[in-house]
């Protein structure tokens, strides 16, 4: 399984996967349930991460009745998860503002999902800490941290997504990292 | 940009082949590096081991989610069946409007020029004897009311007619003047009583006259108007009609047996001034036609200019049934594709 539980940087190209598209990159009305199939799982995590599992069928369902309409917009300029993962985004904020003052992190510690180890020896990451750590981040710090290290885009892809320079990704990835580690400083030890 | 700062994109493998040498060699030089690089990466691994994976649910839900569509959504079946009905209405609007009517052309055109209706309703129902008296009271009342004994003699009081107040056929009860000649009123008497606009007629008019032989044009309006107790007479490009008013509209129509008149003017302002042509035997009552005549293969502006009106109407519906039926087929495309 791939460590991050996601598809991960292994995206299909949208033309190969969509058999009835005319241009490469331009997926036709007809292949709609297709698209569903094949990406709902990871828009569905998209959005519980942002919103939690309640309101992340709500989100998801919302995600794609919006790409049904807007469909013939994709230009297929970036990856079709990408594009989909812009339109929950923007769902994700707006029911956020309507439903939730924060955006949670508690989906790290939920037990509604097998936790991936890989490899780590659970005993020694304090996960209470690494929680902590990730709630004081800014938001625009956690959404990066969230779309690198979660939702496993690329700096670019993230920086397309939310519409921000890829220097701007790489810099706030990196005070991300060195907020969280100051947080975490007691039991970085142990992870090395 | 300090090597520190580029630690963790040198750790996601995000940057470019030149700087990530010159950071990769800043590291194998600085243990202190080294140790930021190896806490960053097990940081890393720690942030996406604690994702948890939660299992997604309402995939079906958002499937038939998808699958209901708006009625008049073109993508689904009660759109697709909406816009084409309403393409098919159109269709048949258009059409049906655009299918010649018999006798359009003369309710447009003589409706127009006729209809002329100047005695008060207790004055048009006259009895057999008085018709001969008031010749040339033009009417909308229905033929059925004619007299049959109405006669086409020029009128002894036509300028005590013209000063009367004018009324709607509608209002004088299916009246008709005695004077009405059923054969010329009977073609275009229902024009007539839906007409109830009543207009003067001037001592001249104007017409456009398109034939196929302008050589011939005076001779044919010389035999349309002498039946009728007029004469023609060609004037450079014209060819001036006179003839009693109470047979304008019998000029008129056989005027279009052998030509198309293609204009007549709606009010006096148009009517073009010509002299009285001099030892005339006509009455004081006459209208002088004065055709301007054109080659049958000139442009055929007025009927254009008669229906103009409604041949905007069936343009749009036309133009609405197209862009209908090409948002149809468009949507059929793009759906069976």
């Amino acid at each position: 399984m791939n460590p991050r539980g996601l598809s991960g940087h292994i995206l299909c190209r949208s033309a190969d996967m969509l058999p009835n598209s005319k241009r490469p990159g331009r997926p036709t009305a007809a292949d709609l349930e297709s698209i569903v199939r094949q990406h709902y799982d990871d828009v569905w995590r998209f959005c519980a991460r942002r919103l939690g599992p309640d309101l992340a069928s709500d989100a998801a369902q919302e995600t794609f009745v919006t790409a049904q309409k807007r469909l013939k917009d994709f230009e297929g300029r970036s990856e079709l998860r990408t594009w989909l993962f812009g339109i929950a985004l923007n769902h994700c904020r707006n029911l956020a503002r309507k439903r939730r003052p924060e955006v949670p992190v508690d989906w790290l510690l939920e037990t509604y999902g097998e936790p991936i180890h890989d490899g780590i020896d659970q005993s020694i990451v304090d996960r209470e800490s690494l929680r902590c750590a990730l709630s004081n981040l800014s938001t625009e710090h956690r959404e990066v941290v969230l779309l690198h290290e979660i939702d496993g885009l690329t700096y670019q892809e993230a920086a397309d997504l939310l519409g921000i320079p890829v220097g701007t990704v790489k810099s706030r990835l990196h005070h991300a990292f060195l907020n969280l580690r100051t947080a975490l400083r007691g039991v970085e030890e142990a992870w090395r | 940009m300090s090597v520190r700062e580029d630690l963790k994109a040198y750790v996601d493998r995000e940057l470019p082949p030149d700087r990530r040498a010159e950071v990769e060699a800043a590291i194998d030089s600085d243990p202190m590096l080294r140790a930021e690089v190896d806490e960053i990466r097990g940081l890393t691994r720690a942030v996406q081991a604690f994702a948890t994976t939660p299992q997604p649910v309402g995939l079906d839900r958002t499937l038939r989610a998808l699958q209901r569509r708006p009625w008049w959504s073109p993508a689904g079946a009660q759109g697709r069946l909406a816009w084409g009905a309403a393409a098919a209405v159109l269709i048949v609007v258009a059409f049906a409007n655009l299918l010649p009517r018999e006798g359009t052309r003369d309710v447009a055109t003589m409706s127009e020029t006729a209809s002329w209706s100047r005695q008060p309703a207790a004055e048009r129902a006259p009895a057999a004897g008085e018709a001969e008296a008031k010749p040339e009271s033009f009417t909308g009342a229905p033929p059925a009311a004619a007299p049959s004994s109405a006669s086409r003699k020029a009128p002894a009081d036509t300028d005590a007619n013209l000063s009367r107040p004018m009324e709607s056929p509608d209002t004088a009860g299916g009246a008709m003047p005695a004077t009405a000649d059923k054969s010329v009123t009977q073609g275009a008497t229902e024009a007539y009583v839906n007409k109830s606009t009543a207009l003067d007629i001037p001592d001249n008019t104007f017409v456009r006259f398109r034939v196929a032989n302008p050589e011939r044009a005076e001779a044919d309006l010389q035999a349309v108007a002498a039946p009728l107790g007029g004469h023609a007479i060609r004037n450079d490009g014209e060819v001036l009609v006179e003839i009693p008013k109470n047979r304008l509209e019998d000029a008129l129509r056989e005027m279009r047996r052998v030509g198309s008149v293609v204009e007549v003017p709606l009010d006096e302002s148009k009517a073009k001034a010509v002299p009285s042509r001099a030892g005339t035997d006509l009455a004081e009552g006459t209208v002088t036609i004065t055709a301007q005549i054109e080659p049958e293969s000139g442009p055929r502006t007025s009927e254009v200019e008669v229906t103009n009106g409604r041949l905007w109407v069936l343009a749009a519906l036309v133009g609405l049934a197209l862009v209908a039926l090409a948002g149809l087929a468009w949507s059929l495309r793009k759906r069976f594709g």
